[in-house]
Order: C-alpha cells, then sequence, then structure tokens
C-alpha cells in the first residue's frame, strides 16, 4: 500500500515538473508571487484606507479593562530609544543637527547607490551579459530609492521618465530571445520600482509577496501531495465523495498553512521594523536586491526564462 | 454591510468581531474559524464539509440545491453570531463598536 502510494506521488512529482523541473516550478511560483503584489498593492491599500475610516469611527460602550493598557505599554516598551538622540532644546541648534544628520544620511546613501552601480559592474564576469546593460540598468534601477533616502519627499515625474528612457536603452545591449520575454520581464521590472518607490504602496509589497509566496506554494505542494494521495486512495474505495470532501479540505488547510506561515515572517519583520533596525524603504530594496539574482539565470538556449537576463542579474 | 466591534476579556486580549454574512463562513467554512482561531469548531468543520458530499450523493437534484442553498446560507448568517456567542462565553465583552452596529442593537 506505501510502495504503490510513494510510486503514485512520483508520478504526479514527474509530470508538475516534467516540463522545466522543479527549478523551473520554484521559479515560475516566484515570480507569480513577485507580480502578485503590485497588482495588489494598491487594492490593499485602498482597503487599509477604508478599514482605518471604519475603526475612527467607533464609538466607545465600555472602557478597556486595565489589563488591556498594561499590555500596550509594555508593547510600546519594547521599541528601542535611539542611542544618539538630540539633547539640545533650542531651535537652532535643533535645525543644526538635523541638517548635518541629513548631509551624512545624503553621503552615506550617494556612497551606498556607487557601490551598487560598481558592484553590479564588477559582478558581470560573473555572467553571460554585456557589461553595459548590467551598468546602466543598475544605474537606473538605484536612483529612484537613492533618491527616496536622501531627500525626505516624493520621487520627481522626471525621474520615472528617466527610469525608462535607460532601462530601454540597457535593453538594446540585450540579447533576448522573444519580444513577450522582454514584456514580462519590463514590466515587472517597471512595476516593481514604480510600487516601490511609491511613499504608500511601497510598505504593502512585501507583506503582500509573502503571503503570495506562502498561498501559491502551499497551492503546489498541497496539490502534489493531495492528487497523489487521491490516486492512491480512490481506486479501492467505495467512499470517493468522502475522500474527495477530505482532501479538498486538506488542500484549503494546506493553504491556510501557507498563508499562516507568511503571516508569522510578517509579523518577524513588524517586530525588527518596531525595533527601529529596518524601515518601509529599506526593507522594500533589501528584498528586491535580494530577489531578483535568484531568479532564472539562464543560459542562450534555455527558454524557461520569464525575464530577460539582464535583469535577472541586476 | 458588516458591522464592526471590538472585544476584550479582562486579561486584556482583544478580538475584532464582525456582525452580518460571512462569505468566507458561506464558502469555506474551516478557514473562517481558522482565521477566527475556533480551532474546535475548525476541526468539526473539516468533518462536516468531508461528510458533506456523501449526503450530497444520496439525495435527489432538487434536495441537493435546497441543502446547498441551506448550506451557504446557514454558514454565511450564522457563522458570526456563533463567533460572538463564543467570545461572550468565553469572558469576553464589547467596548467599542460602528454606530450603526449600537442602534441596530446588534
Amino acid at each position: 500500500m506505501i510502495t504503490t502510494c510513494l510510486t503514485h506521488f512520483s508520478d504526479v512529482y514527474q509530470q508538475v515538473t516534467k516540463s522545466s523541473g522543479l527549478v523551473g516550478v520554484v521559479q515560475i511560483v516566484v515570480v507569480l508571487a513577485l507580480a502578485f503584489p503590485i497588482l495588489a498593492a494598491p487594492f490593499a491599500r485602498a482597503a487599509y484606507h477604508r478599514r482605518v475610516t471604519r475603526l475612527m469611527n467607533f464609538r466607545q460602550v465600555r472602557p478597556p479593562p486595565e489589563a488591556w493598557w498594561a499590555r500596550r505599554e509594555r508593547h510600546g516598551a519594547r521599541s528601542v530609544r535611539a542611542a544618539n538622540g538630540a539633547s539640545t532644546a533650542t531651535p537652532d541648534a535643533f535645525a543644526g543637527t538635523m541638517a548635518h544628520r541629513l548631509q551624512r544620511i545624503r553621503r552615506a546613501t550617494f556612497a551606498a547607490y556607487a557601490m551598487f552601480v560598481v558592484g553590479t559592474g564588477l559582478s558581470v564576469p560573473l555572467h553571460s551579459g554585456d557589461a553595459a546593460e548590467f551598468i546602466i540598468a543598475a544605474a537606473a534601477l538605484g536612483i529612484g530609492p537613492a533618491l527616496i533616502n536622501a531627500t525626505p519627499r516624493t520621487t520627481p515625474r522626471w525621474l520615472v521618465v528617466l527610469v525608462v528612457a535607460l532601462l530601454s536603452v540597457a535593453m538594446i545591449f540585450d540579447r533576448f530571445e522573444g519580444l513577450l520575454d522582454v514584456a514580462v520581464g519590463f514590466g515587472l521590472v517597471f512595476a516593481f520600482y514604480l510600487v516601490g518607490t511609491n511613499r504608500t504602496l511601497r510598505a504593502l509589497y512585501v507583506p503582500l509577496y509573502f503571503i503570495a509566496l506562502g498561498a501559491l506554494a502551499s497551492v503546489v505542494t498541497g496539490g502534489v501531495i493531495l492528487a497523489s494521495l487521491q490516486q492512491c486512495l480512490a481506486p479501492s474505495s467505495s467512499m470517493q465523495p468522502i475522500i474527495n470532501g477530505g482532501l479538498a479540505a486538506a488542500l484549503l488547510g494546506f493553504i491556510a498553512l501557507g498563508i499562516w506561515i507568511a503571516n508569522r515572517l510578517i509579523a518577524g519583520l513588524a517586530r525588527l521594523h518596531e525595533r527601529g533596525w529596518i524601515s518601509d524603504i529599506s526593507v522594500v530594496f533589501l528584498f528586491g536586491m535580494a530577489i531578483l539574482p535568484c531568479l532564472p539565470v539562464s543560459g542562450p538556449t534555455n527558454t524557461i526564462s520569464l525575464l530577460p537576463r539582464w535583469r535577472c542579474r541586476v | 454591510m458588516a458591522k464592526l466591534a471590538i472585544y476584550m476579556n479582562e486579561a486584556g486580549k482583544s478580538v475584532l468581531h464582525r456582525s452580518g454574512f460571512s462569505w468566507a463562513a458561506a464558502i469555506v467554512l474551516p478557514i473562517w474559524a481558522l482565521q477566527h482561531r475556533l480551532y474546535k469548531t475548525c476541526v468539526a468543520t473539516v468533518v462536516i464539509n468531508a461528510l458533506l458530499p456523501q449526503a450530497y450523493a444520496l439525495m435527489p437534484i432538487g434536495a441537493q440545491i435546497g441543502l446547498y442553498l441551506l448550506q451557504v446560507f446557514g454558514f454565511g448568517f450564522g457563522a458570526n453570531l456563533y463567533h460572538r456567542i463564543v467570545l461572550e462565553r468565553s469572558g469576553y465583552f464589547m467596548t467599542s463598536a460602528e454606530p450603526g452596529r449600537l442602534e441596530g442593537g446588534g
């Protein structure tokens, strides 16, 4: 019985990974999960706005218990105060301190941006692409995050045009194999850029990505396991409707588990944010830098890549 | 539209409760139960969901449609009411709510 079931599992696994292999399935899940937050972020922001508006209209009918206030104070005490807090109270001294800090932030941001572009250029020998395409693409994609970090104001519109122009120039160097490849890659990268540099959307990107990744990964994993279980149990049983119902419920359980794991990860990030170790800016772009090199790195004959090669390696 | 309320217990834990029809409960009751941390209810609803197809198979088509509608509306309308009863039995009490809910007495 167990051997038969394992054979069924192996068959289903082979069918799922037949066309692109396990790595290909993982890549498709990662790319789809990357696309989901781009589409869902505006809707999530609207839903959040509606929810907060409703909560603001609440009327109190009974005061919260003492324990609630105590929990709230404990929760607030977890945040760590900055060690270099301003000690001066006069407006001029305070303005001077702030100007000095802003200057340091700008210098550090410029250094990070330069390192990013130069480092990308130096990494070119590790890949098969053209040095110019990597450097231009890195320069384009780094401008927005750098400007947001250096000057606390809305990204100017001309910058978007500049990024599109630079990305288009970078694509001239790319030896892409198909229009769809480029359209998907360019669209995904540029949409990620727009969401990531938008003041009110960027904080939603990473949580939504984790939720999409958790749900998709659990659908694929649960689908393979449950499809093999169905083949294993159904032929020898007259209780097929019950088995199918149970398997459908189990698949929902898998999805719930995936989303729950994603929520735990988001809660972990929220704790880091509370402690001041990460911000909505840094987490989105650290995440972007971390995830994009993990995307398909394809050779000239590899057709499973969903993104143009230049983007996969930035 | 569903109306929201905040319930708290003496230990300071708070829960957001919504009244009215729940699409999540109507379509996927186990997930709704998990979302509200009603774990025993979740297990019970998984068993019910597994047995329901067997019950459907024994019925004529008209009865199947009737049972399905009863299931959707019963779960959809009953779930949030059930959640409120569970909260109140567990020592939770309402501390604040949307104006519409207070006026409607929900």
